[in-house]
């Protein structure tokens, strides 16, 4: 895989989650394109680049979204860990079903994009619930609803970019030979 | 088929299993910890991604505008509703511009009625739109907004705070502004030593400072100035410098210029006290200031006032 190729669709898609999905906003739920990437890279790129691709973005998801901590005031930080994590354990689960689906299907992106938003989704809400326990600090899910409510929000918000991913693998699947994935030339073995 | 490895080396199995392991270490870390660093580094990240941001929920807007809570409204009620809310902007807008204009006012009134020579002092009030720090090749300079259109002559004393002298105006004074030279930068004024409850000019009467020993100040080239005085009469830190100088003009007589720092003999004369005076304003921060002078035939005709 293209690394310079794959952090340049990477910027993108964190450009347009944290600015411009909210066009697509639909009662409070708006896909993510971050996600349809990093599924997209783990259908085609070897195990470990797709596994530190997740790291990747997970790591500027993290970087880009601001968390609240109250201590004698109102402090912003950034809570850098639970969407690697949750993007690694996504990883995990497509990796072995890639062989299952028609990869160049843009059905078959999506369904496996939304897969991959759902257990990502478990694993941020899991840490998320655990942090709420600590001085200062307040789940996502605070004050609006319960952890449960966040969950049925996220769960749907997986589900949107699914859906969202279907578009995308349209340009995906036609920049294929820009990333350079092994694999995917005929004669090539399949990692 | 047997699986491949993930990863082939060890180096990097071990470098992705110290990835994990830091991002769950982060994950769970108490929050006091991740305050202020965790901002840092993804301002790092975030000052690549603003521009681009910013163009994208520039689009967004265009594409997605804000819903407008008075959309539903039929239009002759949405067209008053605009002049309401025009009107409103236009009457509070006047509202702080009287209040500004009542504000200019009550200081020009202050500082004339301080004057010795009350009524006959002439009084502009001036905004410091800049200055000029001072360094190793000049002393320094404020510009203020006020120039000869309203009034500004050069030698008018900028007062602050209607007793304090902040500087003096240059020569060639501009049409729309003029250069106040600070009071930092004055030599050779004239001045008398009161003690610091001494001036009371409130009741527009110039104190009776002839019995106060005098001195020259000389800018000493650290933001203050020495003089010598050789005549009889206490002096002691803390007392107040004010303009006795035939060549200021009338009404910025008595006015403060600086407080008394040091007061002790000198080296080679014991018989003569050197005193250090220090400025009693900053004049790089003031501001705004009035600028008087007295009034002449000339000035009289074509008064000017705040611009």
């Amino acid at each position: 895989m293209r690394w310079g190729v794959f952090v340049v669709f990477l910027f993108v898609a964190i450009v347009l989650d944290t600015a411009f999905m909210q066009v697509f906003a639909v009662r409070g739920i708006w896909p993510a394109a971050t996600p349809g990437l990093v599924t997209f890279v783990a259908l085609y790129a070897a195990r470990g680049q797709a596994l530190w691709a997740a790291v990747l973005a997970g790591f500027l998801v993290d970087c880009t979204s601001t968390s609240l901590a109250f201590f004698d005031g109102v402090w912003p930080y950034q809570m850098i860990g639970p969407s690697i994590l949750g993007f690694v354990v996504g990883t995990q689960l497509v990796l072995p079903l890639r062989s299952m689906v028609i990869r160049k299907n843009p059905l078959s992106l999506g369904l496996v994009t939304a897969l991959f938003g759902l257990i990502a989704m478990l694993v941020t809400t899991a840490i998320f619930s655990a942090r709420g326990w600590y001085a200062g600090t307040q789940p996502p899910w605070a004050g609006n609803s319960s952890a449960l409510g966040h969950m049925g929000n996220e769960a749907l918000r997986a589900i949107a970019s699914g859906a969202f991913a279907v578009l995308l693998a349209i340009p995906f699947n036609t920049s294929l030979g820009a990333f350079g994935f092994a694999g995917t030339s005929p004669w090539s073995p399949r990692r | 088929m047997p699986r491949t490895k993930t990863f082939h080396t060890p180096l990097e199995q071990r470098l992705w299993w110290g990835t994990i392991v830091a991002a769950l270490i982060l994950s769970f870390l108490p929050t006091r910890w991740l305050l202020g660093w965790t901002s840092e580094v993804a301002g790092v990240v975030n000052s690549v991604l603003v521009p681009f941001q910013h163009v994208a929920s520039g689009v967004r807007t265009w594409l997605r505008p804000m819903p407008d809570p008075d959309a539903a409204l039929p239009a002759d009620m949405q067209a008053m509703r605009a002049q309401l809310d025009q009107a409103r902007t236009y009457y509070k807008r006047l509202e702080l511009e009287r209040a500004a204009l009542e504000e200019r006012l009550a200081i020009l009134e202050r500082t004339v009625a301080r004057s010795p020579i009350g009524e006959r002092s002439r009084a502009v009030y001036a905004t410091v739109v800049a200055t000029q720090a001072p360094s190793s090749r000049s002393a320094g300079a404020l510009i203020t907004n006020a120039g000869s259109r309203n009034g500004v002559t050069p030698g008018m004393v900028a007062v602050w705070d209607d007793t304090t002298v902040a500087g003096r105006v240059a020569e060639n004074v501009g049409r729309l502004g003029a250069v106040l030279v600070p009071v930092t930068a004055l030599s050779g004024v004239q001045v008398r030593f009161v003690p610091p409850d001494g001036p009371a000019r409130a009741d527009g009467v110039a104190p009776t400072t002839i019995d106060k020993p005098s001195g020259i100040l000389a800018n000493d080239g650290h933001q203050g100035w020495t003089t010598d005085v050789t005549q009889p009469g206490e002096i002691a830190p803390g007392w107040i410098a004010v303009i006795d100088d035939e060549r200021w003009p009338m009404s910025a007589r008595a006015l403060k210029i600086g407080v008394v720092d040091h007061v002790g003999p000198r080296d080679d004369a014991p018989l003569h006290r050197r005193v250090i005076v220090k400025p009693l304003v900053d004049p790089f921060r003031v501001p705004h200031v009035v600028l008087l002078d007295d009034v002449t035939d000339a000035a009289a005709s074509g008064n000017g006032g705040a611009p």
